[in-house]
């Protein structure tokens, strides 16, 4: 139900993420998108959903299939999983944009769930639109920590992973991650 | 330094000291700039509580709605004879297709098993059990199957399109009238009926379960977790078992219009469906759930022990006329209730016919009434006759 992912937001993630090289990304991020979207489906094919889902392993799979089966180079795995994050927030928020439009009746709703537990997935999704947002404002005053952000809450990393995805100490990691989830709740709130 | 980073400096320091130093730290800090201070505090704040905000990566929280949609069907797929035109919603068991028969070109409704539940072998059984079980009923107000069945791993189930509204949807824009609850009540009634006599419960009745067209007409929708009855009464399957409530990735259906046997997770019988339509009845009547609580454990509660408030203390019109109803199909005990869904059909009816249900005490007096017409007028008559005779 997602949408393929356009050249020009391609663009504008890897201007984000100030990765070089983009001609070159260009074609092969949204391969990564669509490859992350199948192991996404197909990682809750195998386990339950009610297990806690290993994001990382997820995205470490997809980088071992660039790299062995379709033969694509990255400069280092950091770079494949600082866009890999990323990419599971557009996949996420997406997600759970569609969700939201459906809940408002977007669409004609037969076979609904029961409204209660819709209306808290329908608040689970609109929380996730709203911290989008506020990520995207928070990256605008200070892009190191929604990036810490996006590989931890996106992209499952611990700290220690982040600390060498960013290239910064694990202390800078900790204390970015307590005072943006701090802020960002702050900004959903208003 | 840029304010955030100020903010964030002192952010940092102050949770380095004990909690109740704080506020006068940042307080000498911020100095006369109130906004940092109150900036601050609200930060503070938040780092305080603690929730489950972020707690987990967003994909594991996400998990049981993602694993809702299959990844190889998308707009365009074709299932056996069906092609996928748009998603219409998200239901217990998985999404639901907008869809068109390409040798018919009829518009119907696929319904498609969730992919991490076509994996387990009972929710495979289950799905193919409920196709089974509706699509041996034919009732105007039952949305029809049309054909169901396995491609590639995906299960799916097309049935009849209604284009319409749930009833959930339409008591939102305003309320019914006593006149067109009575009419909803009878189309569904009638339904019931029919599938009751094949050993069908519903077992999942609600407003939003219930389509309203245009006309007025009515289609019951997802039979999601109909079980077929075994044999005769009460050898029904549980219900409320550990295999339909915490089916991976199921919700568990609302429990607002369960019955008690239901919520106890006692064996069920028709009457379970009835008790359920009295819900929805009182609901449409008065706008209120009349067991809704803050928790599903206090709904329970309350579904089980609790009495509700009468419907005459919101709609005096209606209550006259579905009061006695509705409280015969809310009793507690199903061996209380309407015995059927024939039974309860006919005191709908004479809502209709009289404008009231009628009592047996007014029953009584309408006979006194004949009865004693009928003697006035044989008196009369022999008076009469007495007359002539003596003229």
């Amino acid at each position: 139900m997602t949408k393929p992912i356009s050249k020009e937001q391609v663009t504008q993630l890897l201007q984000a993420w100030n990765l070089g090289d983009e001609v070159a990304l260009n074609e092969v991020v949204p391969l990564v998108y669509e490859e992350l979207r199948r192991l996404a489906h197909s990682y809750m094919r195998r386990e339950r959903p009610d297990h806690v889902l290993q994001t990382t392993a997820l995205i470490n799979e997809a980088y071992l299939r660039f790299n062995e089966v379709k033969g694509l180079e990255w400069k280092n795995r950091n770079q494949f999983v600082a866009i890999s994050a990323c990419l599971m927030r557009r996949i996420l928020v997406e997600f759970a944009r569609s969700r939201d439009t459906q809940r408002r009746g977007g669409g004609q709703r037969q076979f609904t769930l029961n409204e209660e537990l819709l209306a808290d997935s329908g608040n689970d999704n609109h929380d996730l639109i709203a911290l989008d947002e506020a990520l995207t404002d928070l990256a605008r005053l200070d892009s190191r920590k929604s990036r810490v952000v996006e590989l931890r809450f996106f992209g499952g990393l611990s700290v220690k992973e982040t600390a060498e995805s960013l290239g910064i100490s694990q202390e800078t990691v900790a204390r970015d991650w307590r005072f943006a989830k701090a802020w960002l709740r702050n900004a959903m709130c208003e | 330094m840029n304010r955030l980073k100020k903010i964030e400096s002192l952010f940092h320091q102050a949770l380095e000291r004990e909690n109740e130093l704080r506020l006068e730290f940042l307080e000498r800090e911020c100095g006369s700039d109130k906004d940092l201070l109150k900036e601050l505090c609200e930060l503070l704040q938040s780092d305080s509580l603690s929730d489950s905000f972020m707690e987990e990566p967003a994909m594991a929280a996400h998990a049981v709605e993602l694993s809702m949609i299959s990844p190889q069907i998308t707009e365009g797929s074709v299932l056996g004879r069906h092609r996928l035109l748009s998603p219409i919603g998200i239901g217990g068991m998985g999404s639901v297709y907008k869809a068109c028969d390409i040798r018919s070109g009829q518009i119907e409704a696929v319904k498609i098993l969730a992919p991490h539940l076509a994996l387990t072998r009972s929710a495979v059984r289950r799905f193919l059990r409920e196709a089974k079980a509706v699509a041996a009923l034919k009732h105007p107000a039952i949305a029809r199957i049309l054909d169901f069945g396995e491609r590639d791993g995906v299960y799916y189930i097309a049935m009849e399109y209604v284009e319409g509204e749930t009833l959930s949807q339409r008591i939102e824009r305003s309320p019914f009238s006593w006149q067109q609850v009575t009419d909803i009540l009878l189309q569904v009634v009638d339904a019931l009926q029919e599938a009751h006599k094949k050993g069908i419960i519903h077992r999942d009745l609600k407003p939003s379960n219930l389509m309203i067209k245009e006309t007025g007409e009515i289609k019951i929708l997802d039979f999601g977790l109909v079980k077929v009855q075994r044999g005769f009464g009460l050898h029904a399957e549980g219900f409320v078992s550990a295999d339909t409530l915490t089916l991976p990735g199921t919700v568990l259906g609302t429990v607002n219009y369960m019955s008690p046997e239901q919520a106890m997770g006692k064996q069920i019988d028709p009457r379970s469906d009835i008790f359920s339509l009295g819900v929805i009845a009182y609901e449409l009547l008065t706008g209120r759930r009349p067991f809704q609580r803050k928790t599903i454990g206090d709904t329970f509660n309350s579904i089980c022990h609790e009495s509700y408030h009468p419907i005459a203390r919101f709609n005096y019109e209606a209550s006259e006329k579905f009061e006695t109803i509705v409280g015969k199909c809310l009793r507690k005990d199903p061996l209380r209730r309407y015995r059927s869904a024939k039974e309860l059909g006919k005191d709908l009816q004479r809502v209709c016919e009289y404008d009231s249900p009628v009592r047996t005490g007014s029953f009584k007096t309408k006979k006194w009434l004949v009865f004693g017409a009928a003697a006035i007028s044989l008196a009369l008559v022999v008076l009469v006759l007495l007359v002539y005779w003596l003229i």
